[in-house]
């Protein structure tokens, strides 16, 4: 680009974003898409002992509900950009091991929003409380390990 | 529930539940330029106009909409592009989606106050969030879209 150099350019995608065209997921999500909700742990850190989705699958409009049980146990990392990435890859897509509040716990496709939030009230699970690690100067020699693994 | 209202100038009539906000009646219609983001009338994303004033439309009631007139930033394409072009010399667009409900804020402040001092633009901004391009850039893009408003400058 010639004379570029100091000048002030406008992003190829400025206008779009500043007059609302549909340019986000959301916006641009076929006609009869599922909708997806994560239920999250209240705990800091816990495991997960006992979940029961039974009646969350059958709540009308449901297609998917998965647990921890239900992923692949591949190790992955949710930092980073392109590979290769050196990042620790300590994450599965559900773990029974809750590390924060708002940990996944259980995935829910449904047909809408509002389906999805009521399956997710009919999950029950049985949680062990773990004692939280708040900051990483506790985190040195602590015997309570967020990644035993 | 059916709803009637105006929307952008057209008399429309959705399907809401008693419990729908405006906002997701909103979204129901396929008003793409309305964003949710915190849902507790905290961060100013979803801000539409309800009679010609700027209101929050993730607590409004849907049926409370009912033969109001309700506008977005679909029925303000000339001026979201005049404000828009403002954000985007000034780079205050990054992610963008903070973009539409600060444009409808600034439309009511423009309309209420178009000589506003900063002071006046940070007060009446303070409910409109950014987290990536900040707020200096746009505060500059307010005041230069203000001065065309007031017919000092040329867009």
């Amino acid at each position: 680009m010639k004379g570029a150099v100091g000048l002030g350019i406008r992003k190829k995608d400025a206008m779009a974003l500043t007059t609302g065209k549909p340019v986000y997921t959301e916006d641009i999500a076929p006609e009869g898409c599922l909708v997806v909700k994560l239920m999250r742990s209240p705990h800091a850190h816990a495991m997960i002992e006992t979940i029961d989705v039974s009646r969350a699958r059958q709540l009308p409009g449901v297609a998917c509900v998965l647990t921890y049980q239900d992923v692949p146990g591949t190790r992955f990392t949710l930092a980073g950009q392109t590979y290769p990435e050196f990042s620790p890859y300590d994450r599965l897509i559900l773990d029974r091991h809750l590390r924060c509040v708002g940990d996944p716990v259980a995935i829910v496709a449904a047909q809408t929003e509002k389906q999805a939030l009521a399956a997710i009230r009919l999950i029950k699970v049985g949680y062990q409380v773990l004692e939280p690690v708040l900051d990483a100067e506790t985190a040195m020699d602590n015997p309570v390990l967020i990644h035993p693994e | 529930m059916i709803i009637e209202f105006t929307l952008n100038g057209m008399k429309v009539a959705a399907q809401a539940e008693a419990d729908d906000s405006l906002y997701q009646m909103l979204r129901s219609l396929h008003i793409a330029s309305v964003k949710c983001g915190c849902e507790t009338t905290n961060c100013g994303l979803c801000t539409v106009h309800m009679d010609g004033k700027a209101v929050l439309s993730c607590s409004v009631p849907a049926p409370r909409a009912a033969g109001h007139e309700i506008v977005t930033l679909e029925g303000l394409q000339e001026e979201a592009k005049a404000l828009g072009g403002c954000l985007a010399d000034e780079g205050a667009e990054q992610c963008g989606f903070c973009a539409p409900g600060l444009i409808m804020n600034v439309l009511a402040l423009a309309k209420e106050n178009p000589s506003a001092t900063d002071a006046e633009i940070d007060a009446y901004l303070a409910g409109n969030l950014c987290r990536c391009s900040g707020y200096m850039s746009q505060r500059r893009a307010v005041r230069r879209y203000l001065a065309q408003v007031r017919g000092e400058v040329q867009a």
